[in-house]
Parts: structure tokens; sequence; C-alpha cells
């Protein structure tokens, strides 16, 4: 295959090394409390990035159905009668089959979301998801009976048991499950169907025009968005042992937001570079002191400063702006895109490239100037 | 491609009884009635805010009339949505290109030719020898494209995005062509192009044709309907709405000056 000695396939390579080496060489903090972290935020932002790269959908819902996914996990294998108020919930069934179910329930919340939101576009969408997650953020608040109210649940066990006690085991479960993830979605979006979400993010009118049912499309892939979400929901349960309303909160949503907007948006990896940068920001905060000025405490005007910064400076990420220095570097058509091509034979697996993406869906120029991005 | 049943068959491929499509204080269409036989080419014509457009927009399912009904091949289709219309072999092109500006040629034409087929949820890559890729390269040669195929849409040059309007319109093989001002914009020579693909179209397909430019809109039209105010005024053949009195005054005084003497 000739992406293997391609410079994206060198990167890929050397890549995924680095990562499957890692927890042999680093020490268990490194392992667990940063690298299977980071993996979990990842893939809740790769399904934030899949969203609003390929289907011009950028969802404030993607934290919630992920904290959807932790409760269903809880409710599917936690032992009855751990409920708060006292009345028998929990289902005590293995690990991996709550996690089957954790998933796919999650599958069809995105679906019915998507529903709710499919013929809504821009701002509206926008808002609508994200009136979705507030509310199910005082749902699992405010119920006792099924969710644990404040409370929420503890003592939920992986397939490993607690992630502590194999912190290499628990960090390769992540990363298989993020390469999956991130491969499937790479066949997803050069398949038919991931075609027709390319051209309901470019075009839903022209799409309707063609013979498709345009809410069915964003339907759908609002449902594949959530059984991403659920993923990263089931193993951030796994890893954190317990789950209280905290993690469906506004700032989990906005943590997804960001994480995707510091990798870069248009850039499937980059939900991964930007939830490694977030998540090494979290824990290195308040050690850092610049000119006497401690951030001790301050990780939110750490990560918000440097939200201001990438916004300003790089509106497509960290990955755009390693992108545009390299080809500036190697004096390859400056800037250049590459196109989005599912049809065209195998390409790089890293990084692969997206039309920019912005929160209003895309009205092409129609006034007799050719528009040229 | 199945063509119903001889009744079917023999209704015309339109058919308007009093259509009519307000916004608010805006009566855009008015008591609109006409037939188009099937294999027919008929231009509308018409100044601007004559409901040309709005018109497209009614047969098309973007907006529903507000009154009246609309037939397609013999079947009431008033109510039906875009896409359903679309499925019954309605393809239409716009005004201003609605393209895909992130997909290259080859992808735009492929989801032309498969909205219309099985298979639009299909979770697998097309395989190298769906038929659909193939009939995307004719497509593409009709039209002239076939040099750009893997090009992103959006590096085309306006000439080459009105040709792949037209030919995503051709691509969901149509029984009914509706294109709106599809010479707009172009160069003279790029004119020439499009009225020789216009008229090299086969006869089963019925084409619609909005269109400023009279050279490319009466030499392909066998039957003319002249519109103003939301209705139509005139309805004939080329040599009968050129020579029509009333049409001059209203709209062709000028062009006809001009073009033809």
């Amino acid at each position: 295959m000739s992406w293997v000695r391609s410079r994206q396939g060198i990167v890929t390579i050397v890549a995924l090394l680095i990562l499957v080496v890692y927890p042999l060489v680093m020490p268990r903090f490194w392992v667990l409390s940063i690298g299977s972290y980071s993996i979990i935020l990842g893939i809740a932002a790769l399904s934030l990035v899949f969203m609003s790269g390929y289907g011009g959908m950028v969802s404030l819902a993607q934290a919630a159905l992920a904290g959807f996914a932790a409760y269903m996990l809880a409710l599917a294998t936690l032992a009855p009668s751990t409920n708060a108020t006292g009345s028998a919930i929990g289902f005590g069934l293995p690990a991996l089959a709550g996690a089957v179910i954790a998933v796919v329930l999650t599958t069809a919340l995105g679906a019915l979301f998507g529903a709710i939101s499919a013929r809504s576009y821009g701002t509206y969408f926008l808002m609508l998801t994200l009136a979705l997650a507030v509310g199910f953020f005082y749902i699992v608040l405010q119920n006792y009976e099924i969710f644990g109210g404040h409370i929420g649940f503890a003592g939920i066990l992986g397939p490993t048991g607690q992630p502590r006690a194999n912190p290499e085991v628990f960090y390769y479960i992540c990363l298989a499950t993020a390469t999956a993830v991130y491969l499937g979605l790479r066949y997803i979006v050069r398949s038919q169907l991931g075609l027709t979400f390319q051209g309901v993010r470019d075009n839903p009118r022209r799409m309707a025009a063609l013979g498709y049912r345009v809410a069915a499309h964003r339907i759908a892939l609002f449902a594949i968005a959530g059984f991403v979400a659920g993923l990263s929901g089931v193993l951030g349960a796994w890893y954190r042992g317990n789950i209280s309303p905290g993690i469906v909160d506004l700032s989990r949503t906005i943590d997804v937001l960001i994480i995707a907007v510091i990798g870069g948006l248009g850039y499937p990896i980059g939900a991964f570079v930007g939830a490694v940068v977030f998540v090494l920001m979290d824990v290195f905060a308040s050690s850092i002191s610049l000119f006497g000025f401690s951030f001790d405490e301050r990780f939110n005007t750490l990560i918000g400063v440097g939200f201001v910064v990438i916004v300003l400076v790089a509106p497509d990420g960290l990955v755009g702006l390693a992108n545009r220095a390299w080809q500036s570097a190697t004096h390859r058509g400056g800037g250049r895109r590459r196109a989005v091509d599912p049809l065209a034979a195998e390409a790089g697996l890293l990084a692969a490239p997206m039309p920019a993406t912005s929160i209003a869906p895309s009205e092409p120029a129609g006034d007799g100037t050719p528009s040229n991005k | 491609m199945t063509f119903g049943t001889a009744a079917e068959v023999s209704a015309p491929a339109l058919r308007l009884q009093g259509v009519g499509r307000r916004f608010g204080a805006l009566q855009a269409l008015h008591d609109v009635s006409m037939e188009v036989a099937a294999g027919e080419r008929r231009a509308i014509l018409g100044p601007n805010g004559a409901g040309k457009t709005t018109l497209f927009n009614v047969v098309a399912g973007d907006f529903l009339p507000t009154s009246g009904s609309v037939e397609l091949f013999g079947k009431d289709v008033t109510s039906l949505t875009p896409y359903a219309r679309t499925r019954l072999g309605v393809c239409r092109t716009y005004q201003t290109s609605q393209l895909f500006m992130g997909l290259t040629v080859a992808q735009s034409l492929f989801l032309a030719i498969r909205g219309v087929q099985r298979g639009r949820f299909d979770p697998r890559r097309p395989k190298a020898d769906d038929p659909a890729r193939a009939h995307s390269n004719e497509v593409a040669e009709t039209v002239g494209l076939t040099s750009v195929l893997q090009s992103p849409v959006g590096s085309l040059s306006h000439g080459q995005q009105r040709q792949l309007e037209v030919g995503m319109a051709l691509a969901g093989k149509p029984r009914l062509l509706m294109l709106d001002e599809p010479a707009a914009g172009l160069s003279r020579t790029e004119r020439v192009v499009l009225t020789e693909l216009l008229q090299r179209l086969p006869r089963d397909i019925t084409v619609i044709l909005v269109e400023h430019d009279m050279d490319v809109a009466l030499a392909v039209a066998d039957r003319v309907t002249v519109m103003a105010e939301g209705t139509p005024i005139v309805e004939g053949n080329p040599s009968e709405i050129q020579a029509n009195r009333t049409v001059q005054d209203i709209y062709l005084g000028h062009a006809v000056g001009v073009h033809h003497g």
C-alpha cells in the first residue's frame, strides 16, 4: 500500500508505535490519568468532530449522550438495591453486556435527539442540542428513582475490575476502542452513506432535489455520533468508577466543544490532539507559573486563554496549524486543501482534512462569481 | 426504468390547475393553469418577478401552492415532498448553482445518480464496478466535465459549475427536466455548447426551460409560455410568440429588436 511510504503513512505508523509502547515505559499516573483519560475525552470530541465536519451539525449534546451511556451502564451492571432511595434498581449484568446495552440505547437516544433537531440548522440546531443536554442534566439531577439524583452511582467496575488495578490493560482497551472508532468512521466517511452526509452538509436543499430525505440522513448521522459518544461514556464510567450529574453538566458540554476546537473541528485526529492538550493543562495548570503568577486553581483561565488564542490564530486548530506549517516548510502548494474523496483510492490514515466547517449551514455562492475556498 | 401504464404515458408530463402561491401580501403566482405534453420542450419567458422561479419551486415541491393542484405524469403531487417528486422523475437546476462545494465532480454526480436509486443509506463503499460510477462518467462526458472529474467543485470555473448543475439534473434519469436559466453567466461559446446539449436530449425527457437568452430558449423550445405578474398570458410556438404584439410590448420588445432586427 502506497500510503505506508507517504508522509501520513509514516506519521501514522510512528504514532501508533508510540501509543502502543507508551504504557510500558510511562508511570502509572501517565498511563491512566493522562493517557486513558485523554483517549476517553478524545472519543467524545470525535463524535462532535464527525458530526460537524461531515454533517455540518455542531451538536452540544455529545457530553449528555456520553453521560447517558454511563448511566445506562451503571443501571445495567450494578447489583440491585444500590439505589439512593432504597428501591431496587440495577440488573447486575456483566460489564461487557452492560456496555453493549448502554451503547445501543445511546445510539437510539442519538437518533431521538436527531429526530428532534434534524430539521433545524446552524444556530437553531446548536440551541436545540444545548437544550436537550441541559434538559438531560436536570433529569438526572432531580430524578432519584432511576438516576440516583445528585448522588449518582458508585462502584461501577469494568471488565478488568478497577482501572487502577491494571492501568496498562485499561489503557489498551481505550486505545483499541479509539482506533476501531477512528477507522470505522473513516470507512463510513468514504461510503455511500458518508457521501450523503457531506452532501447534506454542503447543500441540504440540493440533496432533497436529488431525491434524498435530508432529515433521515441527519438523524442517521446523529445516531452514529451517539454510538461513538456512548463508547466514550462507557469507558468514562469505568475510568471513574462512579458517576454523578456532574458528568453531564454544562461545563462538560463545553469541554467537549473546547477539545474539538483546540484540536481542529475539521480533523478527526484533532479530537485526540485536543484532548491530550486539554488533559495536560488540566493536570499541570497548578504547577505552571509565569512571571510569578501561578495558575494554581486557574485551569479555566488557562484553557480559556488557550481557546481564544487558538480561535484567533488557528481557527482550524492545532492539527490545521501543523498541516499548514508542514506545507509551508516543504513548499508544496502552500495551503492547498486535498479534497475528501470517498470514491478515491487509499489516502493517509491520520489527519484526513475536511472542508472547513462553520456554525452556519453552508450556502454556496451563486451570484455569478465562482467561489474558491 | 418503468414508464407506468399506458394511461400514465399518454398523460401530460405536467398539468397545473389554478395554481396560486402567496408570500404574505405578495401574490407570486396567480391562477396558473398549463399543460406540458410528454416529450415537449417548453420555454417559459417573462420579465423579472413574473413568477417563473416560483413556478419551478411549486412544481419541484420546494413550496406548496396556496391554491390549485399540481399533476406530474397524471399523478396528483400537490402535497408531495421534493424528494418524492424527484423519485417520480422530476429533476431540476437552479438559477444560482446549488452545488456541493466540499465534494468532487465525480462525487456530486454519484450522489445525483444514487438519489433516485436504492442504497442511499448503504454504509459500504461503492464498489469499483458499481454501475453508478460508469453512469457518472457518462454524464460527465455529456456535459463536458470529464477532465475535471476528480476536482473539487469549489475549484471549478463558473461555466463548469453551470455544466455540473445541468449534469446533476441529468444524472437523476429525469422524465421531466426543469432548467432555471441554465445559460446565466455563460460565455457566448458556452451558450452554443449548452444549446447543442439541450437539442440532443432524447425525446423521452420532457424539458421545461426558463431562460432570458432568446437564442438559447427559442432554439430549444417547441412551445413557449410567456408569464407576467405571476400568471401565463400567452402560449404558442416560437414564431407566434415573436410575432405577438402583447408579448413584444411587455417583454420581448428589446430582445427582438437587438437579436432579430
